[in-house]
C-alpha cells in the first residue's frame, strides 16, 4: 500500500485547520466561565443586584461564545474515522478511553448545567444557582482536562504496549496514561491561558465601555475583577509554561532543540537564544543574541547537564532506527510464530524504538531493505520546520511577559480606583483583546506542529496514519469544513460584537444607566 | 470623578435577550444540520476508507514482494 503524501498533507492541514478554529471557542470559555463563577459569589456573599446583573450580562456573551463553539469540536473526532483511520486503529484503544470519558462525564456536565445557568435564576435558590455555575466551571475544565490527557498521550506515549497479534497499542497501565506528567503540565497551562483569555475579554470590551462613558460602574467593577483574575492568570501562565518547557525536554528533545534552534550540543548550562534567525539549509543561527545559563537552568532545573542539539539528537535517531528495524523484523516473526522465543526477547528489547523503523516507510516498502541513505533520510526527518516553532514560541512568550505587565499595571489602576480615567491605558486594554487567542494558536503550533514527523512521539509517523481515502474526498470535506468555519465565523463575530455594542443597558440588565462625558470626546475636546 | 447619572429604563418592546436565546438554537440546529450534509455528500459520493485490521496489517507490514535477503 502506498502512502499519498497529497492525502497525508491534506489531512494534517483539515485537521489543524478545524483545531485551531476551535480553540478560538474553547480557552474564552473556560476562562469566562470562572469569572462568572467569582462575580455570582460575590453576589451570594454580598447580597448586592450590581454582582448578579454582570453575572447575567457577561453570561450573554459566554453563550454566544458557547453556542457557536459547540460542535466544532466534533468534527475532529470525526476525521479521526474519516481522515486518520489507521492511526485511529493503530492507537485508539488508548487515546479513544480519554475521549470516551470527556464525553460521557465534562462534557453531558457542562451541556446540562449551562441549560441550568441560563433558565435558573428565577427557579433555583441563589445558593443553588451559584453551585450550578461552580460545576459548571468544573465541567468545562474537567473537559479540557482529558483532551489534553489523550493529547498528551501522543506527545509522550506512556502505560500503553504494542501488541504483534493485533499490531495495535494497547493500554497496559490506565493510572499511567491518567498521571502522565505532561498531561498535568499540559493540563495546567492550557487552563491558565483560558482565564487569560477570559479575563482579557472583560478587560477589554469593560475598557470600550469606560472610553464611552457608558456603564461606567458595572465596566469598573467587571475591569477590577479582570485585573485581580488576569494577574494570577498571566503569572499562572508563564510559571506553568515553564514547566510544560520541562516535560517537553525531557520527552521531545527533538521539539525542544527545534523550538531553541539549537543545532549543536552546547556545554552545560545552555543558553537561551532570545533572537536569530535560523538558516535550515546550512544548519545554523544567525545573528543570535544569547542569554546564558537561562536554557540548561529552564530545560534541565540544573547547570550541568547538557540540552542536545539538532545535529546529535539526529545521530542518536539514526541508532534508533538500526534498534526499530530489528524490532519491526522480531515483530514479523512474531507474526509467523508467536511461540520464537528469540524474537521475543529482540522485541522486547527494541519495542520502544519499533516507530523509528516505520520512519522509513516513506522512503522504502520494507524497512528492513533500507540504504544508509533511506536511513540518513528518514532520521532528518524528524528536525520539524525549525522557523516557524522558534518564532512562534517567541512571540508566545513575549504575549506571555505583556500580559503580566497590563494585568499587573491594572490591577494597580484598579487598586487606586483610576481605571477610567487614563485615556491611553483604556486603548490599550481595548486593542490587547486580540493578543492572548494569537498566543494560544502559537502555543498550539509549536506543540503539534513541533510534534512532526510523528503522530504518537516515537511510536508511529503521522504519515502511516492516514486513511486509505483519495486526494479529492479530503479536499471535498476540507472545503465544506472551511466554508462552513468562515460562515460560522462571521456570524459569530456579528453576534459578539453585536451584544458586547448593546451591552448591559441597551440589553435591560443593567437598570441604571449613566450618563458621562464620553471620555474620548472629552480628551480630544481639549 | 463626578458622574451625573439618570435612571433610564430599556424601551424596545421586544426582549433581546429572547430574540438572541431563539437565534443561538437556530445557529446550533443549522450546525447539525450542515455537519450531517458534509458527511452525507462524503460517504454517499466517495468508497468508504478501509479500516480493516488486515488493511493496517498491510500498511505496517511489507508487500509480499518484498525480499529482505535483497538488502545490499
Amino acid at each position: 500500500m502506498m502512502i499519498d503524501p497529497e492525502v497525508v498533507t491534506l489531512s494534517r492541514l483539515q485537521f489543524a485547520l478545524t483545531a485551531l478554529y476551535h480553540f478560538l471557542f474553547v480557552p474564552l470559555t473556560l476562562g469566562l466561565v470562572w469569572i462568572l463563577a467569582i462575580m455570582e459569589s460575590v453576589y451570594v456573599m454580598t447580597g448586592r443586584e450590581v454582582w448578579k446583573r454582570m453575572v447575567q450580562f457577561w453570561g450573554v456573551l459566554f453563550g454566544i461564545n458557547f453556542a457557536m463553539g459547540v460542535a466544532t469540536g466534533v468534527t475532529m473526532e470525526f476525521q479521526f474515522g474519516m481522515n486518520w483511520a489507521y492511526y485511529s486503529h493503530y492507537v485508539g484503544d488508548v487515546f479513544g478511553t480519554p475521549l470516551a470519558i470527556e464525553g460521557l462525564m465534562a462534557f453531558f456536565l457542562e451541556g446540562t448545567l449551562v441549560g441550568v445557568f441560563f433558565m435558573g435564576w428565577k427557579r433555583l435558590s441563589r445558593h443553588a444557582h451559584l453551585l450550578v455555575t461552580w460545576f459548571l466551571a468544573l465541567g468545562t475544565n474537567l473537559s479540557a482536562l482529558w483532551i489534553l490527557i489523550a493529547n498528551a498521550w501522543m506527545q509522550n506515549p506512556v502505560g500503553a504496549k504494542f501488541n504483534p497479534q493485533t499490531m495495535r497499542m494497547e493500554v497496559t497501565s490506565f493510572t499511567d496514561v491518567l498521571f502522565n506528567p505532561v498531561a498535568q503540565a499540559k493540563f495546567v497551562h492550557t487552563v491558565s491561558a483560558g482565564y487569560v483569555i477570559g479575563s482579557m475579554f472583560v478587560l477589554s470590551i469593560s475598557a470600550w465601555y469606560l472610553l464611552r462613558g457608558r456603564n461606567v460602574d458595572f465596566a469598573r467593577r467587571s475591569m477590577t475583577v479582570a485585573a485581580s483574575f488576569g494577574l494570577a492568570a498571566a503569572l499562572s501562565v508563564v510559571v506553568l509554561g515553564d514547566e510544560s518547557g520541562y516535560a517537553v525536554s525531557e520527552n521531545q528533545k527533538m521539539k525542544m532543540a527545534a523550538i531553541e534552534a539549537m543545532w549543536e550540543t552546547e556545554p552545560p548550562p545552555a543558553s537561551f537564544t532570545l533572537f536569530g534567525i535560523p538558516d535550515v539549509q546550512n544548519r545554523t543561527t544567525h545573528y543570535a543574541m544569547h542569554i546564558p545559563w537561562v536554557m540548561g537552568l529552564i530545560g534541565t532545573r540544573s547547570v550541568d547537564k547538557p540540552i542536545l542539539g539538532i545535529n546529535n539528537l539526529v545521530e542518536d535517531t539514526k541508532g534508533k532506527i538500526g534498534n526499530g528495524i530489528q524490532a519491526y523484523d522480531a515483530m514479523l516473526t512474531l507474526r509467523k510464530d508467536p511461540n520464537d522465543a528469540q524474537a521475543k526477547s529482540t522485541l522486547a528489547q527494541y519495542d520502544s524504538d519499533m516507530g523509528y523503523a516505520l520512519l522509513l516507510k516513506r522512503y522504502v516498502a520494507d524497512p528492513r531493505q533500507a540504504t544508509p541513505s533511506d536511513i540518513d533520510k528518514a532520521a532528518a526527518s524528524t528536525i520539524p520546520n525549525v522557523p516557524v516553532l522558534f518564532w512562534s514560541f517567541r512571540i508566545m512568550v513575549a504575549c506571555g511577559f505583556y500580559f503580566i505587565a497590563l494585568f499587573a499595571y491594572s490591577f494597580w489602576l484598579a487598586s487606586k480606583r483610576r481605571l477610567d480615567n487614563n485615556r491611553w491605558y483604556l486603548r490599550l486594554a481595548l486593542y490587547s483583546l486580540p493578543l492572548p487567542w494569537v498566543s494560544t494558536e502559537l502555543g498550539w503550533i509549536v506543540a503539534e506542529y513541533g510534534r512532526q514527523p510523528w503522530a504518537i512521539e516515537g511510536i508511529l509517523p503521522t504519515a502511516l496514519g492516514v486513511s486509505s481515502v483519495s486526494a479529492g474526498q479530503v479536499w471535498t470535506s476540507l472545503s465544506g469544513f472551511v466554508l462552513f468555519y468562515s460562515l460560522l465565523a462571521i456570524v459569530d463575530a456579528v453576534l459578539m460584537l453585536k451584544y458586547a455594542r448593546k451591552g448591559p443597558d441597551e440589553l435591560g440588565i443593567w437598570p441604571v444607566r449613566e450618563i458621562t462625558p464620553p471620555l474620548e470626546s472629552t480628551v480630544s475636546a481639549h | 470623578m463626578h458622574m451625573s447619572s439618570e435612571t433610564v429604563r430599556p424601551s424596545s418592546p421586544r426582549n433581546p435577550l429572547r430574540r438572541l436565546s431563539v437565534e443561538l438554537i437556530l445557529i446550533v440546529l443549522a450546525k447539525i444540520a450542515l455537519l450531517s450534509l458534509i458527511g452525507w455528500y462524503l460517504s454517499a459520493h466517495y468508497p468508504r476508507a478501509d479500516t480493516r485490521p488486515a488493511a493496517v496489517e498491510r500498511l505496517l507490514a511489507p508487500p509480499p514482494t518484498s525480499k529482505p535477503e535483497s538488502k545490499p
